[in-house]
């Protein structure tokens, strides 16, 4: 007798019971199946695009920083605070969420990528203005990429536990259900026997007392 | 629910990160990661959704990255550095990978 047996009201009702949660189990396997199969998917487009963005923005991103440092050098602090303030622009984007497969992610929306005339200053060094230039151009890249970062991050993690609850299902939790249904149905079919039995020598008995 | 660039903030040296205040970001110029936590706390509370910290602070702060890995927002990202150019950034990309298809990735994907 097998672990999983032990506890088991060998009866018809129990057997019903056991074969209505094999059905549900496997039906359950089957969907998050899908679910893994979608989500795998969806996650082998995002994180081949997560990896080309990431490459672009720390080129880029590694080069502007260079060349600020490398001006910031030359320049005092407080021409380097005027050269920034001269400089402010901000792009406009939305932050909501979307739904992928019941997993809740971020989804942001640039609403312009045009980038405004740049203001030329004399007082600034090339490589100054250079490195700015450059991070007014990767700055709807870069909040491409936290979005997508984040929506890989996620659906890793959701893919992790899918895969976890698809290999309980179909290493533990089945293969035990259909166990405890063969040990009631070996039960009751030998309960069966030996009231067939028990019949047969009573019948027997019968005939031999007349 | 609208917001501007407002809403991105970069943690890191002061000699690295001033230059993002160009573009419109709100800079923080945290490098112990005890502070750069309670710093990404306090943005967090305060209502914003792109945090960027330096790769060289963010590799010492994975585990507080790995317990905000679930909420969409804030999205805390690992960027360039200019002097340790370490790839945390890409290493936990290539993490990510592992956790959802169950194996190392060696090469490009």
């Amino acid at each position: 007798m097998t672990p999983t047996t032990t506890n088991i009201n060998a009866t018809r009702m129990e057997r019903l019971r056991q074969n209505d949660r094999l059905k549900t189990a496997r039906r359950a396997h089957k969907l998050l199946e899908d679910k893994y199969d979608e989500m795998v998917h969806k996650f082998a487009e995002l994180i081949q695009k997560n990896r080309n963005l990431r490459e672009l923005v720390e080129k880029k991103l590694n080069h502007a920083l260079r060349l600020f440092v490398a001006a910031n050098t030359h320049m005092s602090t407080a021409a380097v605070d005027a050269a920034l303030s001269a400089r402010h622009h901000s792009l406009a984007f939305s932050c909501s969420t979307q739904n992928i497969m019941g997993l809740t992610v971020p989804h942001i929306e640039i609403a312009d990528t045009d980038h405004p005339k740049e203001k030329i200053l004399l007082t600034t060094p090339v490589a100054f203005d250079e490195s700015i230039r450059l991070l007014q151009q990767l700055t709807a890249t870069m909040i491409e990429l936290a979005n997508i970062e984040k929506t890989c991050s996620m659906l890793a993690d959701e893919i992790q536990k899918v895969r976890r609850r698809i290999n309980s299902l179909e290493y533990n939790m089945i293969p035990d259900i259909q166990a405890k249904i063969k040990f009631i149905t070996m039960k009751l079919d030998e309960n069966q026997r030996e009231t067939q039995i028990r019949v047969m020598k009573i019948k027997d008995m019968q005939n031999n007392a007349e | 629910m609208n917001n501007s660039n407002k809403a991105i903030a970069v943690i890191g040296e002061q000699a690295i990160v001033k230059v993002f205040r160009a573009i419109g970001y709100d800079c923080y110029y945290d490098t112990e990661p005890e502070a750069v936590i309670h710093r990404c706390q306090t943005l967090e509370t305060a209502g914003y959704k792109i945090i960027l910290i330096l790769e060289k602070t963010a590799a010492q702060i994975g585990k507080y990255l790995d317990s905000r890995a679930g909420i969409p927002y804030p999205i805390i990202m690992p960027i360039p550095d200019t002097v340790t150019h370490s790839h945390y950034g890409m290493q936990r990309l290539n993490q990510n990978f592992e956790k959802a298809m169950g194996i190392k990735l060696g090469g490009n994907l």
